[in-house]
């Protein structure tokens, strides 16, 4: 009864909208239907319910949303002109799937429930409506082509279950209309972003783009279930080998091409491909799933926070963890660290997405919490510790091939889980020069990386990164970055207690500029407090201002741009120019350095005792002294290697070097290939002690390399 | 609890009465004798009104009818010179008073407005002075033609025991100067180190004294005009402290500053409020901290409030530190929202009270360290000592110890530099 009820009112809007023979067909279908009232009725096999819930808590997160979807009446409008009153479609496709979960599955509390058959009927008409030539975004305001594979993929996923489980409920001609339109649509997809597509990427830029991939992968395996197409399953299997090859060692995906994962991808790629082995039983997909295993106990912090600072720049986020994604692992693999992860997240999201969960949640024994730890991550390839509610993360990944370049190197957090998962964050520390004064820094002044060269150490207590780099336009869109003639210079220490680093700029050539400002974005939500000897306090975290030839400070709110959150605020240092008030552009000279050098920890750590510059020659670095810890950081910029003397007390320093020519595995987990073991033993330069002579030290710093210099 | 607080730096276990920095050559201490107005022995078409700012909270005033007349009696202890001065409040431009002694008129004196009714001041009338035999003698304040006064409080003493009166000039203060280093012996000396201190500020006489250790001065005694000069030299110190008796001359205040941060600290050993000095009380009867045995509470002013009250502080003198004003102004720059923080606590050292005026600490609302440690009260600066949130908000840290015996041991965290100060039972004259 309900399904004629919804065929009349679809029947109503055809003809609002002048489709005569689609109204036709379907009031000829309701007679049919009541004609053979009986016939078809007695076809009827409905699921029992099934009362058990076993603690599953995303089967109570759906049953308590779902009253609530079952009484949304929104009605798509058919036709062109209904098409066109439609901003986006963004969403729907998930939505059908959780009313398809709610309609069908036998713990679903509204198990049969009329009113979700009509929900879902609607959604699948309305992707038939809208969809032309097989796309659903054409003449949309702001075309996404991954609307059509978000929406798409969940669509026909809900196609499938009703085809399964409600078929005789669905007219025969809405039938062919749903199925034709759907088929338009995946072939669409096959043709515009299939293997062909990926056949013409060019060598040095290959294709890698696994939140994509793993939704073509998953439509082409649920198109070959429809439509039996063998086609879609030689591309399904194609994609099966792209997220294999996106894996990167410590189990993260790339974002596209070699870039560094955007966390909250992570989580379609694990839900999608596991449901792709649900489907499929691919046992490969499972290998590559066991392998990413440990991305999520990596990640999730144990305040249930992520950080964003090593996400590619124009995707850094505010995404608190998400357990479902590490549900499933957990689940899947029997797998206790993810289930500490998963509860590390504290809370299952709110998106539609935590359907995908339902099915992988089992109640296993987590790993224990962990606390204290520093290791190099071959995901970002950079440190990345947690100490308590603290914890920071660098990345040294560059992209073969270009690629948009990074606005910082490094960033840290609190997060805290006796309070909010995120009590604050610096996400980006980066220097710019700007083309006009003021404005979206993404579009009036230039930062991005490109050409670096880095270097990266973790010891035992504490971690280090230098860098050199070019200065690039982004070129979005995928062309290669043009190079300005202006470079940075970074080097960072990181420890449990505190970040410090120096960042440079300095032009390549006699050039113009509307001036050089060194920016630190901390997030989210608070406002700056400024305190004594250039401090300034952001929730949980204090940064301070060690050193500079920069002439001014502000506090600011940051403007919305493609890279930037805007529930940030903002460090700006203003060099002397933008200070002078006077009229940009202004000259800068080939090689005019502007410098900052800047402090951040959170605020139970003492501040250090000592920060000071150092700047001799092609040596770039800081003088750092901490409770118990002497430190030179020695940055050689050059491609040669170079001699640096220093002072020091003792009869020793002990001297720290990054792995030189070394290619292979840099943990036990990439050894392991996955397998956990906890900590996992990295190769690590030893240190090596260098004798004290006549109150001075000799060290030699390695090409574009540098050393930390240590006296305990 | 009767309280003569001595300084002796930590390393240093000799106890030397501070009377010396002052005090006559033979080191006994020079004569002050203290009478409260409203203690007159007769008088003439005067009021006796209620103000909080003055002494014990009275004063004599309403006497602006000409021949209006107040006499008040002297027990002189030992013969020789006599001084005198008064504490007195004025709103009125000036008013003029005959002076006269035992009968005889010493002379007619001005008193200059001090720029309202509670705001008092001191000076020592300008008389040469008086030669004058043991025993009593009468003071008697004459209205002939003039307008309303209120008389807090006069005193006759010893020229060598100046109350208050002006700046010293640079012959008083070398002499004054010499005199304390020649009297003082060389252990005293060093006790008595003025160190920083400005000498000549100095100048109210009385139990004053000063000790500098490195970044840290404790001062006691002093007059409440030049606590504000020691104030504005704070940046000179990482902790200032200030010990000064309550009003009525029970229990001991203490005030700490950072520059940044106040501690108002009061101590009594009876059971019963603290009374507090005058400029911590509102003249409306708001009371601002008590410290009331077995009361504890906090009270949080709103930053508007905050600065009404910081004017009116500031009005009332809270010259104790000149604190508010130093306070204010950085926390406005840097948007920190000002709070009042109040504890209370039973000891053996006794009751003790603490207000913390300061920023607030991000979120963190800031708590007074008030403990125990055995039989000794121990007062911090804040519950969770946290060193780099007290750099960033410009706070020292203090450790405060009060033993049962008196005894007090301030210390500068930042620096480690200690200053004790021991109690000499049964020295201490009355005072004001």
């Amino acid at each position: 009864m309900a399904a004629l009820q919804w065929a009349l009112q679809d029947a109503e809007l055809a003809i609002e909208a002048g489709l005569g023979r689609e109204a036709h067909a379907t009031l000829s279908d309701v007679l049919d239907y009541c004609e053979r009232a009986e016939e078809i009725l007695a076809q009827v096999e409905l699921r029992p319910a099934d009362p058990t819930r076993d603690g599953n808590p995303y089967v109570a997160q759906l049953n308590d949303e779902m009253e609530g979807r079952a009484q949304e009446t929104r009605l798509y409008p058919k036709g062109f002109e209904g098409y066109l009153e439609l901003e986006s479609f963004r969403g729907g496709g998930t939505n059908a799937q959780v009313l398809a979960w709610g309609l069908l599955d036998p713990r679903s509390d509204l198990q049969h429930d009329p009113r979700l058959l009509q929900r879902v009927f609607t959604h699948l008409q309305a992707m038939t409506d809208h969809q032309l030539g097989g796309s659903i975004t054409p003449h949309r305001a702001s075309r996404d082509w991954n609307i059509d594979r978000f929406e798409l993929t969940p669509t026909l996923e809900t196609l499938l279950q009703i085809n399964e489980h409600r078929q005789w409920t669905v007219l025969p001609s809405k039938r062919t209309a749903w199925r034709d339109a759907m088929r338009e649509m995946v072939q669409y997809q096959y043709d515009t972003y299939g293997f062909r597509w990926y056949e013409h990427s060019p060598p040095e830029r290959p294709h890698l783009y696994p939140n994509m991939d793993v939704h073509y992968l998953l439509l082409m395996e649920l198109a070959y279930h429809i439509y039996g197409d063998q086609r879609y399953a030689v591309e399904r299997d194609r994609f099966v080998a792209l997220m294999d090859e996106g894996l990167l060692p410590m189990g993260a995906w790339t974002y596209t091409r070699m870039q560094n994962e955007v966390y909250v991808y992570h989580y379609y790629n694990t839900l999608l491909l596991a449901r792709y082995y649900e489907l499929s039983g691919d046992e490969r997909a499972r290998d590559i799933l066991h392998r990413s295993r440990p991305y999520y106990p990596l990640v999730h912090t144990p305040g249930g926070f992520v950080e964003h600072s090593t996400d590619v720049s124009w995707k850094h986020n505010w995404h608190p963890a998400m357990a479902s994604g590490a549900e499933t692992k957990a689940g899947m693999f029997n797998c206790d660290e993810n289930k500490r992860a998963a509860l590390n997240a504290r809370r299952h999201e709110t998106g539609l997405i935590a359907v995908r969960a339902v099915s992988w949640w089992k109640d296993i024994e987590p790993a224990p919490v962990r606390d204290n730890w520093l290791i190099y991550d071959s995901n970002t390839m950079g440190p990345r510790g947690q100490f308590g509610s603290f914890s920071f993360a660098g990345t040294s990944r560059v992209t073969p091939g270009g690629g948009i370049g990074r606005d910082t190197f490094v960033g840290c957090m609190i997060s805290d889980p006796d309070g909010d998962p995120l009590d604050a964050a610096l996400q980006i520390a980066t220097i710019e020069y700007r083309l006009r004064p003021d404005g979206p820094h993404w579009q009036n002044a230039r930062y991005h990386s490109g050409s670096e060269r880095h270097s990266v150490m973790v010891a035992d207590e504490f971690a280090s990164q230098a860098v050199r780099y070019r200065i690039t336009r982004p070129a979005w869109g995928g062309s290669p970055n043009p190079e300005m003639p202006w470079e940075g210079l970074q080097q960072w220490y990181l420890s449990r207690n505190r970040l410090v680093g120096m960042l440079t700029i300095r032009p390549l050539e006699d050039t113009e500029a509307a001036g050089v400002q060194g920016r630190m974005n901390f997030g989210r939500d608070r406002e700056f407090e400024v305190g004594a000897d250039d401090m300034f306090r952001y929730g949980g975290l204090i940064a301070r201002i060690h050193d500079s030839n920069l002439a001014g400070i502000e506090t600011a709110e940051t403007e919305e741009d493609p890279g930037l959150s805007p529930r940030s605020r903002e460090l700006r240092l203003m060099d002397e120019r933008m200070m002078s008030g006077e009229e940009p552009p202004w000259e800068y000279g080939k090689g005019e350095e502007n410098f900052y050098v800047v402090e951040v920890l959170p605020y139970w750590s003492e501040l250090a005792a000592t920060v000071e510059p150092i700047r001799e020659g092609s040596v770039r670095g800081f003088l750092l002294e901490e409770e118990d810890r002497h430190v030179m950081l020695l940055h050689n910029e050059e491609t040669e290697d170079t001699v640096y003397r220093g002072p020091a007390a003792g009869a020793s320093v002990t001297v720290y070097s990054p792995p030189t020519d070394y290619d292979g595995p840099r943990s036990q987990f990439e050894i392991l290939n996955g397998e956990f073991a906890w900590p996992p033993e990295e190769i690590r330069e030893a240190p090596a002690e260098v004798a004290v002579r006549d109150g001075e030290f000799e060290v030699t710093i390695p090409a574009e390399s540098h050393v930390l210099v240590v006296t305990d | 609890m009767k309280h003569l607080l001595t300084a002796i730096a930590i390393t240093t276990v000799l106890l030397v009465p501070c009377w010396a920095m002052v005090g006559a050559d033979d080191g006994a201490p020079p004569p002050v004798v203290r009478v409260e107005a409203e203690d007159y022995a007769d008088m003439h078409g005067i009021r006796v009104i209620e103000r909080a700012e003055a002494s014990r909270g009275l004063t004599v005033s309403y006497w602006e009818d000409p021949g209006s007349w107040l006499d008040l009696e002297f027990d002189l202890p030992v013969a020789g010179e006599y001084l005198i001065s008064i504490r007195y409040a004025l709103n009125w431009p000036d008013t003029d008073r005959v002076v006269l002694l035992d009968g005889e008129e010493l002379g007619e004196i001005e008193l200059q407005t001090t720029g309202s009714w509670g705001d008092f001041d001191k000076i020592t009338l300008p008389f040469e002075p008086l030669e004058l035999p043991a025993g009593k003698v009468t003071l008697r304040f004459l209205n002939r033609d003039s307008r309303g006064l209120s008389l807090d409080r006069v005193a006759m003493h010893h020229p060598d025991a100046p109350l208050a009166d002006h700046p010293l000039s640079s012959e008083e203060r070398e002499k004054l100067h010499r005199r304390v280093t020649e009297t003082v012996g060389p252990y005293a000396r060093r006790v008595l180190d003025y160190g920083e201190v400005e000498f000549h500020a100095i100048h109210a006489g009385g139990p004053a004294w000063a000790k500098v250790s490195g970044h840290l001065l404790v001062a006691g005694g002093l007059p409440e005009e030049d606590r504000g000069t020691l104030m504005r030299r704070r940046t000179e110190y990482h902790q200032v402290a200030l010990l000064d008796g309550g009003a009525g001359g029970s229990g001991l205040l203490i005030a700490i500053t950072d520059g940044t941060s106040l501690h108002l600290v009061a101590l009594a050993d009876e059971a019963s409020a603290i009374p507090l000095p005058a400029p911590v009380l509102g003249a409306d009867g708001i009371r601002i901290v008590t410290a009331r045995a077995g009361e504890s509470g906090d009270l949080h002013l709103p930053a508007g409030e905050w600065q009404e009250r910081t004017e009116y502080l500031k009005a009332r003198g809270l010259h104790i530190t000149a604190a508010p004003m130093m306070l204010a102004r950085p926390w406005d720059e840097r948007g920190l929202e000002p709070r009042l923080a109040l504890e209370t606590t039973d000891t053996d050292a006794g009751h003790v009270g603490v207000a913390r005026f300061s920023p607030r600490w991000g979120t963190e609302e800031p708590r007074v360290g008030l403990m125990t440690d055995g039989a000794y009260c121990v007062v911090q600066e804040t519950t969770v000592r946290n060193p780099t949130l007290a750099a960033f908000y410009d706070e020292g840290m203090f450790d405060l110890r009060l033993a049962p015996n008196g005894e007090i041991a301030f210390k500068d965290v930042r620096s480690g530099e200690t200053v004790v100060l021991r109690e000499e039972r049964g020295s201490r004259p009355e005072t004001r």
